[in-house]
Parts: structure tokens; sequence; C-alpha cells
């Protein structure tokens, strides 16, 4: 799991760890019933308030991604995180379908961004 | 990383008195006391004295040279390297070396004092009963003061360097005043073979606990089962202070300062070729490797010629986020 910071995206702080998060669930990187790192440790890993991080945890929480427990800190929810090795596989295919095609990764983006007609 | 900041802060620990002191002093004054102890107790032992112990109660009887002799040869073949050893090594083995030394002579002086003690006012040899406390005790004493030992010999001294990373390390973009952590759980041990001996220890001793109504045996099988849960759900975590591999309980825990970060690389590990199994291990040279398959790993190069090897998936990203986290603690370059 990796999580970059950029205090100057202007993007709110702790939607930039929650969205690392999200992402390492559905690759795969963090297993269900993973321990998350507490909400301290990552605070002063990436010298941010703890607050922040404890606001994208409970933002997870409520998304049931992740499950927090009082003073254990959080674990990937194993209810959530149940059928993403298939939507990996289908971007795997995506994205192969697509260079074969010589789809750039930007309008492929577009394609899955933008409403379908 | 707060306490060993603090800590650096607080006097400086002198290393080498404490190599002294723990790997050598120390068992050398258990070995002069068990010594001792046996003196006093020789008038109050039977003669013969019971030597080795069957299912059945004691089965071989000698004089005390009996007993003492082998625990001094074995005693003298292994601790006393590991008394010189601690006094010599420097860097990598040496608190591994301290804490053996200091454990392994608590053990062995332990059970030679424990199985003489058995036999305290006895009437006669085969009248002494099974002196499982006397073997379980020592060992599970032993690998208290070597993990005592091995933690108060402290980690090495901080080594920095202001030299930069080379420029064909890999390196991963992140914003100017940007931050990031990544983080991964090291891959499961294939964990067979030490759950058979371990269900093998316990089943030892429950038909020793049986037979001979003695059940300090079982104290080996919980120890080592216990062991074998601290070595479960380790984790790699890379941030702005390094990189820290540490136990299911955030203990045991290894931490290696970016600014003494010389290049990290991705690896590929052969474990019984580069360090002789899986685990925690020294490999060549002052490698420390925490291995747990064959295959994707990490390979942190440090100052004084160590190392560090982890085994992890998504290796490359992480080696990219330590080059360029480390080259954060050196010193803007010239041009």
């Amino acid at each position: 799991m990796l999580i970059t910071i950029d205090a100057q995206s202007g993007r709110p702080l702790f939607e930039q760890i929650a969205a690392a998060v999200r992402l390492a669930v559905v690759r795969g990187e963090v297993a269900p019933g993973e321990r998350l790192p507490t909400a301290r440790d990552l605070a002063d890993s990436l010298e941010l308030n703890v607050n922040t991080v404890l606001h994208a945890y409970r933002e997870l929480r409520d998304e049931g991604l992740v499950e927090l427990h009082r003073g254990r800190g959080g674990r990937v929810s194993t209810k959530a995180a149940h059928d993403f090795e298939q939507l990996r596989n289908q971007v795997h295919a995506l994205r192969t379908e697509a260079s074969r095609l010589g789809v750039g990764t930007g309008t492929l983006a577009a394609l899955l961004t933008e409403d379908e007609r | 990383m707060t306490t060993e900041e603090s800590a650096a802060n607080a006097r400086p620990i002198n290393r080498r008195r404490r190599a002294v002191l723990l790997g050598a002093a120390l068992p050398a004054a258990e070995i002069g006391l068990a010594i001792a102890l046996i003196a006093a107790w020789i008038p109050r032992l039977p003669d013969p004295l019971a030597l080795h112990w069957g299912l059945d109660g004691v089965d071989r009887v000698g004089g005390l040279s009996g007993l003492l002799v082998p625990m001094v040869v074995v005693g003298a073949l292994l601790c006393l390297p590991l008394m010189v050893g601690s006094v010599l090594a420097r860097r990598g083995m040496r608190r591994g070396i301290i804490g053996l030394s200091a454990g392994m002579t608590t053990m062995f002086a332990g059970m030679t004092l424990g199985m003489v003690a058995v036999q305290l006012d006895a009437a006669d040899a085969y009248s002494v009963g099974q002196p499982g406390a006397a073997i379980a005790l020592p060992m599970l004493a032993g690998l208290a003061v070597g993990a005592i030992a091995a933690w108060l010999a402290g980690p090495d001294a901080p080594a920095p360097t202001v030299a930069p990373i080379p420029a064909d390390a890999a390196r991963m973009p992140l914003p100017t005043g940007g931050q990031a952590v990544w983080i991964r759980t090291l891959p499961t041990m294939p964990l067979l073979i030490p759950a058979v001996a371990v269900a093998g220890l316990l089943a030892l001793g429950i038909v020793l606990g049986i037979q001979t109504g003695s059940w300090w045996m079982l104290l080996p099988a919980i120890v080592v089962a216990l062991v074998l849960v601290l070595t479960l759900g380790w984790r790699a975590q890379v941030d702005r202070t390094g990189l820290t591999v540490r136990g299911l309980i955030g203990w045991p825990r290894f931490h290696l300062p970016a600014d003494e970060i010389v290049q990290a690389e991705v690896t590929e590990v052969n474990p019984v070729r580069e360090f002789g199994g899986l685990g925690v291990r020294a490999g060549h040279g002052n490698t420390l490797g925490f291995i747990t398959r064959k295959g994707e790993g990490i390979h942190v190069q440090r100052t004084q010629e160590r190392a560090v090897v982890v085994t992890i998936d998504d290796a490359a990203r992480a080696v990219a986020l330590l080059n360029t986290l480390a080259e954060r603690t050196r010193p803007p370059s010239a041009d």
C-alpha cells in the first residue's frame, strides 16, 4: 500500500489518504482482515495531524471498506473486499485491449469517467 | 522513532563495555557461581550420583565427574567461543552473539546446577526424581536472559552518511514538500515444518508427563509455540524515517534510519544459498535478512558495509520510495 500526500494539490488531505487505501484494497495489496497502520503512526510518517488520518479512516468505515475498533486501530473489512479479483482482471484486459488498439491511457480514463450516451 | 531519538540524546551507551559485561563477564560469573555451589554441595550429594534418566527413572549412575565433565566440555566448546565473540564482534552480529552468549551460558550453568540440585540430600541415586524442572526452567531462563542481554547490548551506533544516492538508483516522483508512506505485510512463511515441530514437542511433553507425572517438559513446547507466533504477520514500512520491519504486535522491531541508506535495490532472494534458510537471518558480510520465501525482495545497502534484505511483494515501489526519501536527508548538491 502506497499513500502519497501532496499538500499543494488542492485535494483535501483526508481524501488523498482514503483514495490511496481504496486503491490498495481493490488492487489486493492489503488483504481483507489485514490491519491498517494506527492513525498516530500514519500521521507521524506523513507529517499530518492525527485527526486528518482519523477523518480518512472514518470515511472508509462509512463506506464499509474498513472496520474501526477503539484502541485497536482499523482493519480492512472482510465483507467489503470480496470480488475485486474479477474487477482487476477486467481492468487488466481493458488495458491490454487499449494498448493493442493504440488507445492511450488518457483516452481510456476519459472513457471511464465520462457518462455513456 | 521517538524512543530512539530520546535514547540518542541521552548519555551515549558504551557498547564495548556492555559487550564485555553482558557477553563475557556475566557468563563467567554464572559459571563461577555454579562451580562454587556444586563444590559446596558435595557433602550433601549421594555417591554415586544419578547421571541419566529414562522413562522409568534413573538408568545410569556414576561419580560427580561423570556429570560434570561432559557439561564442561560442551560448555567450553560452545560458551567460550561465544564469550570471545561477544567481545570481538562489531556491528551486524554484535547483539546476536552477546544474547547467545548470555543465554547459552545461563542455560548450561542452570542445567548443570539443576541436575545436581535435584539430588541434594537424596538417600541414593536411584531415589532421585525426574529432573524436568531442572531442564525446563534453565531453558526458559536462558531465553529470557539472552533476550534481555541482546536488548541491553543496544542498537548500533548511528552512522549517517552525506554521500549522494547513486544517480542510476530507482526514484519515485514525489511532489515537492509531498510526503509518502509504503506499507506491506511480508509473505507468509511455510508453517508446516515449524507446526509439526511444535506438535512433536507437545506430544513428547504429554507422553513424558503421563509416564513420569512430571509436566515440566511441556514448557519447551509452549515457548517454541510462542516464538512461532512472534514470527507471524511481519510488516515492512517505508517512510521519511527510513525502513522499519516489525512483528505482529509491533515487536520485535528493526529500524534502518533514512540517513544511513546508501542505496536500495530490487533483488531476487535465494534463502538457502544466501541466508541458510528462512526467518530473521544473518547473511554474508553483515547482511541482516527478513526472509520468508524465495523470490522478490528489497536489498538496502547501509553505511559501514552493512545491508538489510527483506522478501516482499511490490519491491520496485518500496525501493524507489526508499531512495527518494533517503535523498531528502542528504545536503543539497553543490551544482
